[in-house]
């Protein structure tokens, strides 16, 4: 095991990275590794988020599981590339899914993502039951994309996170104007000539990177909050998308590193202890903001009133 | 078929029936996806129960975990209501948060213990028939009273607060101006929905509580024009899913809520693309 | 059962009695009066200082631009807005204490769209008010329904379900509703914004008529023209009240003026 490890630390594309942190090679891969998916989901989070479609990452991550069974049926081993691929598929699927329900269906989005969770969930089940029944050896941690995973983490793991991370912030800072219309004003692209649709299209692929880079690690049902606590902390602290996207990137960076060290060193699982801290700041942030914060708004409201006694 | 499986399928009708009447009204309501979270929220109550009374499956269990049901709920109001966040971004942050609570709960104090979170999520309905109670002397499975009782409940208290129920949910302002009490009705509602997603949790897994709440629901509102027949259609849907579900489950020898479930799902594509009316081909007939 | 008192209509009884009201002598005091109220969404004032007396047995329109608080000042009077403040009196009196006797049309978009319900089952909801939770509706009731749903001319509508109807149908049926409630006080939300001119016309007649009976009408209203020439009373709001009274002593270019920042009558 030592040598295995040993050898990818010289081997591997990150040992400098990975070397030059105060920390041990295998808390390393995980502090990393963390970060990066908090990275990306912080960053992709407001697709979601400004576009009242929080629960759609919820859909979306349980989505991810029947597409890891799936692969696993059909390659009969656990590639991990491959997994993800499955997962990438089926999460997007079931995002078109609830598009489709909404628009053809006329299902409220509610209904829609209840539905389209519901049965994505309950094939994924049927599948991994399948797969535990038959035997197969190799099995065991298909069911880890539940509830997430971080021990078996290694530095390739963080290779392909980093060229998701490296894919998501080139398609932001390409479309982002585009994305700004598309969150803020949903009739503006309409106008300006760019289909609903690719925009629609394009923001559900980049959610399913981002849903499919943390399954693993947090879980297909703690996803959501990864998503969703980054953004809404850094939306309490500025109302520009310039600054939103990057500070809530790098708000889930944060949360994923300190709670991957932390879960490390208490020996409790990683995911929970990500979203308690990212939901804590989130929490904070919402009572204790400077301008939008509950307190503030309270004393700025009193201080209206108050003002309006005296002209009165 | 045997008298267990009847048992299992009776269990998963009655639960269905509940589900599915309290589900119309959270579809109408815009609220479907509330179950889930609670279905989630709930796993801390659970585990604080087990770390003070050592139980697993009491009374109290109910009490704890309907408690951080209502929690969640709750939760989320307030911050939708504070105006900072949308109600389902405050969904989605409640949620999560309370289920790490759980998870951490276990993995740090109660890993011995036997609360397993594989069947909390997928649930254990197959050896329902074998947890028994005594009652009146004879020995009854204790998830077919619970749910039981739960049904009942729901049904008596549906029919009790149908006025309100169906003003509120139609025309909010118009409830409350009629001096029907519909906000309240609506908390009272929600209180319900926690307490009876416990129950549900319990005896089926966390999957089969979102299904039952919402894809009945949204199958009969396809199918009918009337809020009572939709009630009625989709505690239907609930009833011949679970007995069709059952024996998908038996002659593949696979999980019995995942069939269950898929076969609301397969239920529900039916009823979008061949309801007489709403459906995506009598629509298209209409258009051309 | 004494509250039924407070429904003269209902006393009279019989689909024919309908429009028929004993109301007029109860009609001194103001149909809503508000003094020193304000209202607020968020923390941030919508509403300042309204004090205004709207008089009974006319029909009266709140006008305004477009955040000006029309809906909110009706919303906030009928208690559906969290943060008011002031004193609030519909027909003399506190809200509780006549709630039957206040019917309440929303506006269209506040209802829910994709509901199971067919149209006689809305127009029977106004008859909540006087049974409460549990009691049944009786033989008179249905009558009273039937009745308000030929009233508005959607008595062949009955079965059909809400969400099948047009914008028209659909406000018709709710002004059903109000009828069938027997109220003394109607107060509509933006009732024609969804409707073809044919059924405004038809619902701005009904509305007339039953001022001449002893109603009250109040409706938030966008219409300047219509006001000027269908109305007997205009509140003109931008934030606070401008102006109230006769239309054409409201609707002058001064006080539009302040409202809108420039005349939008002679706009046109």
């Amino acid at each position: 095991m030592s040598g295995t490890v040993t050898g990818s630390l010289q081997a591997g594309p990150l040992g400098g990275l990975l070397e030059s942190l105060p920390l041990s090679y295998p808390d390393a891969v995980v502090v990393v590794g963390t970060a990066v998916v908090g990275f990306v989901a912080g960053l992709l989070g407001p697709l979601a988020v400004l576009r009242q479609r929080s629960m759609f990452g919820d859909a979306m991550s349980h989505g991810t599981l029947a597409g890891v069974a799936v692969a696993f049926l059909l390659t009969g081993a656990k590639v991990p590339e491959l997994l993800l691929l499955g997962a990438a598929i089926s999460a997007t699927l079931a995002a078109f899914a609830m598009i489709a329900l909404e628009r053809a269906g006329r299902l409220r989005s509610d209904a829609a993502i209840g539905v389209v969770l519901s049965v994505s969930l309950t094939l994924g089940i049927v599948l991994l039951t399948g797969i535990s029944d038959s035997g197969n050896a190799q099995q065991s941690g298909l069911d880890e994309y539940l509830l997430g995973q971080t021990a078996g983490m290694v530095e390739r793991d963080i290779v392909v996170a980093l060229a998701g991370a490296g894919v998501a912030v080139a398609v932001v800072l390409l479309g982002f104007r585009l994305l700004r219309s598309a969150t803020f004003d949903p009739g503006f692209t309409a106008v300006a000539g760019v289909r609903t649709w690719v925009v629609d299209a394009a923001s559900t692929g980049l959610l399913a990177l981002a849903v499919v880079l943390g399954v693993r690690t947090v879980g297909a049902i703690l996803m959501v909050a990864l998503l969703v606590a980054p953004v809404v902390t850094a939306r309490q602290l500025t109302t520009r998308l310039a600054v939103l996207l990057p500070l809530s990137a790098v708000i889930g960076a944060v949360c994923g590193a300190v709670g991957g060290l932390v879960s490390g060193r208490a020996e409790l699982p990683a995911g929970p202890v990500i979203v308690l801290l990212a939901t804590a700041l989130a929490v904070l942030s919402v009572v204790l903001a400077p301008r939008r914060g509950v307190i503030a708004r309270a004393r700025a409201g009193r201080l209206r009133e108050e003002r309006g006694r005296v002209a009165r | 078929m045997s008298p267990d499986d009847v048992m299992i399928i009776v269990i998963a009708g009655l639960l269905s029936t509940s589900c599915a009447v309290l589900g119309g009204f959270l579809v109408l309501r815009g609220q479907a996806l509330l179950p889930d979270a609670v279905s989630h929220a709930v796993l801390p109550g659970i585990v604080l129960i087990f770390l003070l009374t050592g139980e697993r499956a009491s009374l109290w269990t109910v009490v704890g975990a309907t408690a951080f049901g209502v929690l969640c709920v709750l939760g989320s109001d307030w911050l939708r209501r504070s105006g900072v966040v949308e109600s389902d971004a405050a969904l989605a942050l409640v949620f999560p948060a309370l289920f790490s609570l759980g998870i951490l709960g276990i993995s740090r104090f109660a890993s011995g213990a036997h609360i397993d979170l594989d069947s909390a999520i997928y649930g254990d309905l197959t050896f329902a028939p074998l947890r028994t109670i005594s009652l009146f002397g004879a020995d009854v499975p204790r998830s077919l009273v619970i749910t039981g009782i739960a049904t009942v409940a729901v049904v008596a208290l549906v029919v009790a607060l149908w006025r309100p129920l169906q003003a509120a949910s139609f025309d909010p302002a118009f409830a409350e101006l009629a001096g029907l009490r519909g906000r309240l009705t609506g908390q009272v509602l929600l209180v319900a929905v926690a307490g009876l997603a416990v129950v549900a949790f319990d005896s089926v897994g966390a999957i089969l509580v979102i299904t039952f709440f919402v894809v009945p629901a949204s199958t009969a509102r396809l199918l009918t024009a009337r809020l009572g027949s939709m009630l009625v259609v989709a505690a239907g849907c609930g009833w011949i899913a679970s007995v069709a579900g059952h024996g998908v489950a038996v002659s593949l020898d696979t999980s019995i809520p995942g069939t269950i479930g898929l076969t609301s799902g397969a239920l529900f594509a039916l009823a979008l693309v061949l309801a007489p009316r709403r459906g995506l081909l009598a629509r298209w007939k209409a258009r051309t | 059962m004494t509250d039924d008192v407070l429904a003269p209509a209902e006393a009279a009884g019989g689909t024919d009695d309908v429009l028929l009201r004993t109301g007029g002598g109860r009609m001194t005091e103001p149909a809503l009066r508000l003094q020193g109220m304000s209202a607020s969404y968020g923390g941030r004032p919508v509403l300042t200082g309204v004090d205004v007396e709207i008089p009974a047995g006319v029909l009266s329109a709140v006008v305004g631009p477009n955040g000006a608080g029309k809906s909110t000042m009706v919303k906030a009077a009928l208690g559906l807005v969290p943060s008011v403040r002031g004193t609030v009196r519909w027909l003399g009196q506190p809200l509780r204490r006549v709630r039957k006797r206040v019917a309440y049309v929303p506006q269209s978009d506040a209802v829910a769209k994709d509901f199971p319900i067919t149209a006689v089952q809305v127009v029977e909801m106004g008859r909540y008010p006087h049974r409460g939770w549990l009691r049944r509706l009786t033989p008179a009731d249905d009558d009273c329904v039937a009745g308000a749903m030929a009233q508005v001319g959607v008595a062949d509508l009955a079965d059909r379900p809400l969400d099948e109807l047009s914008g028209g149908q659909r406000q018709r049926v709710f002004l059903a509703r109000a009828l069938a409630q027997r109220a003394d006080l109607i107060v509509l939300d933006e009732p024609f914004t969804a409707v073809d001119a044919r059924t405004e016309k038809a619902l701005l007649e009904i509305l007339t008529r039953l001022c001449r009976e002893g109603v009250s009408v109040i409706a938030v209203h966008h219409d300047l023209r219509e006001v000027l020439d269908s109305f007997d009373h205009a509140v003109l709001m931008a934030g606070t009240v401008v102006a109230a009274g006769a239309p054409a002593d409201v609707l002058t270019p001064e006080h539009l003026e302040t409202a809108y920042g420039m005349a939008p009558l002679a706009a046109r």
